[in-house]
């Protein structure tokens, strides 16, 4: 564990504490069979601590080896936790098909960017793809994800606050990635002499907060299912939508028309 | 570098002020929004007072009041034909609104929801508050005319008879809907907030 500084390692072993703290809830709770894929996004990160612990009291924390192994584990967490915001999300947005119809097509969007920012990123062969792939990774995330949020809000449904803390969690730690991330890059072209731990710090720290929201949300079991009502065909959206942008058309015409007669169109 | 650090912090916390708004409970006002028994409430609209408003809006009493010399009078006459305007367009604005509401809440209820008819909306209430607000500020600095009030307040009259029939029926539709399958919504979190 060369390298590390100790309040760099107390900050990790409070993070690890706070995550088995979470596993515990997720399994006492029984939260796992409604949020299966959250509950393996805590194990794997866990495991990934534990596995980063012995690799690097075996070749040290500035070595090649530590460097491409965090970097592996690190592809399958960022896999997890687009799973498991997904999950959180579609579980919230069991009552609103509609909803979830719209806020699907939005994630799949986002993965669809990911990827191709991804494969730009790693062919550009510079020292920074990796963290620039990284940082497009978390900005693609919470620019989908706090998006879905907002429609949520525009569509006035409400939702369970574990799911809202959970998925803002998630979204929280990823604008503290996009900051972090492009500090280190800053600090580093200008010789700041300690960006490492500066990044380490800083990644630390907005995890830390995600993981004591997290246990605030977990501390009751998830509910299952709510009460909410919804109409039994699609039917009527089907006849009143249109019919509602018809109208919408017509006022804005109207509008139109006298822009026109004014000659100010905006 | 500089600069990109900028950019990004400056998206990170635009995208943090969005998140913390996008999860802040919604207030008790927009939570009666979704009251579907307050869309079957026809109210007393704007549009009853059409023949009051229209009367008022009269070009000849411009012309009469010029003509007698009452030139004070026929500004301040002037200024409150214009707030008569400004009231009829925030009425529409309402209108429009109400309406999207309706809408918007049929389709959180609805178990399928057309992405091109939701895109289309979200753009045609984009449209309409850039023209609102653009005819708001004509009307403001005084860039619109005079005689072109009761024009427009005739216009928006009868939008606005429109909108009450269009708003009544889909009220009733959604309400309708509504009860035959659940029980009614309130505004207490169950369902929509």
């Amino acid at each position: 564990m060369a390298g590390l500084s100790t309040s760099l390692k107390l900050i990790w072993l409070a993070s690890g504490v706070l995550q088995f703290a979470i596993l515990v809830l997720v399994v006492v709770r029984r939260n796992y069979r409604v949020l299966p894929a959250f509950a393996w996004y805590i194990a794997l990160n866990l495991v990934q601590a534990l596995i980063l612990v012995g690799i690097y009291s075996h070749f040290g924390f500035h070595s090649e080896s530590s460097f491409r192994l965090y970097w592996a584990g690190e592809v399958v967490i960022m896999i997890l936790q687009t799973l498991a915001s997904t999950e959180a999300l579609h579980r919230a947005l069991q009552d609103y098909p509609g909803i979830w119809e719209l806020t699907w097509r939005v994630i799949l969007l986002a993965i669809f960017a990911v990827i191709v920012h991804s494969w730009r990123a790693a062919n550009r062969n510079d020292i920074w793809g990796l963290l620039t792939a990284r940082r497009g990774y978390y900005l693609t995330f919470a620019v989908a994800f706090v998006g879905c949020l907002l429609l949520i809000r525009r569509y006035s449904v409400s939702i369970d606050p574990v799911y809202k803390m959970l998925v803002g969690g998630f979204c929280f730690y990823s604008c503290g990635s996009i900051i972090s991330d492009t500090l280190l890059k800053s600090q580093y072209l200008q010789r700041f002499p300690r960006y490492g731990e500066v990044w380490n710090y800083s990644q630390l720290w907005v995890f830390l907060v995600v993981l004591v929201i997290w246990i605030i949300a977990l501390r009751h079991p998830v509910r299952v299912r709510s009460q909410a009502p919804s109409l039994a065909s699609g039917a009527n959206y089907e006849m009143v939508a249109p019919q509602v942008n018809a109208q919408l058309r017509a006022m804005n015409d109207t509008l139109r028309r006298f822009f026109d007669k004014q000659g100010v169109e905006p | 570098m500089t600069t990109s650090l900028i950019v990004f912090s400056s998206i990170a916390v635009l995208l943090l002020a969005a998140l913390i708004w996008a999860l802040r409970a919604p207030s008790r006002l927009s939570r009666g929004n979704f009251d579907l028994s307050s869309l079957e409430e026809t109210g007393r609209r704007h549009a009853t007072y059409l023949s009051l408003i229209q009367r008022a809006s009269s070009s000849d009493d411009l012309a009469f009041l010029s003509k007698r010399g009452y030139t004070k009078l026929r500004s301040r006459l002037q200024g409150e034909r214009r707030k008569v305007v400004l009231l009829y367009l925030e009425q529409l604005r309402c209108d429009f609104s109400r309406l999207t509401k309706i809408a918007r809440a049929v389709a959180a209820l609805s178990p399928s929801v057309g992405f091109g008819q939701e895109l289309e909306r979200f753009q045609l209430s984009f449209e309409f508050l850039v023209r609102y607000y653009a005819i708001r500020l004509a009307f403001g600095w005084g860039f619109v005319p005079i005689a072109q009030l009761s024009q427009i307040s005739q216009m928006v009259s009868q939008l606005s008879i429109q909108m009450e029939m269009s708003m009544k029926e889909f009220g009733e539709r959604a309400a309708m809907a509504a009860r035959g399958t659940s029980s009614p919504l309130d505004g207490n979190g169950a369902g929509v907030a």
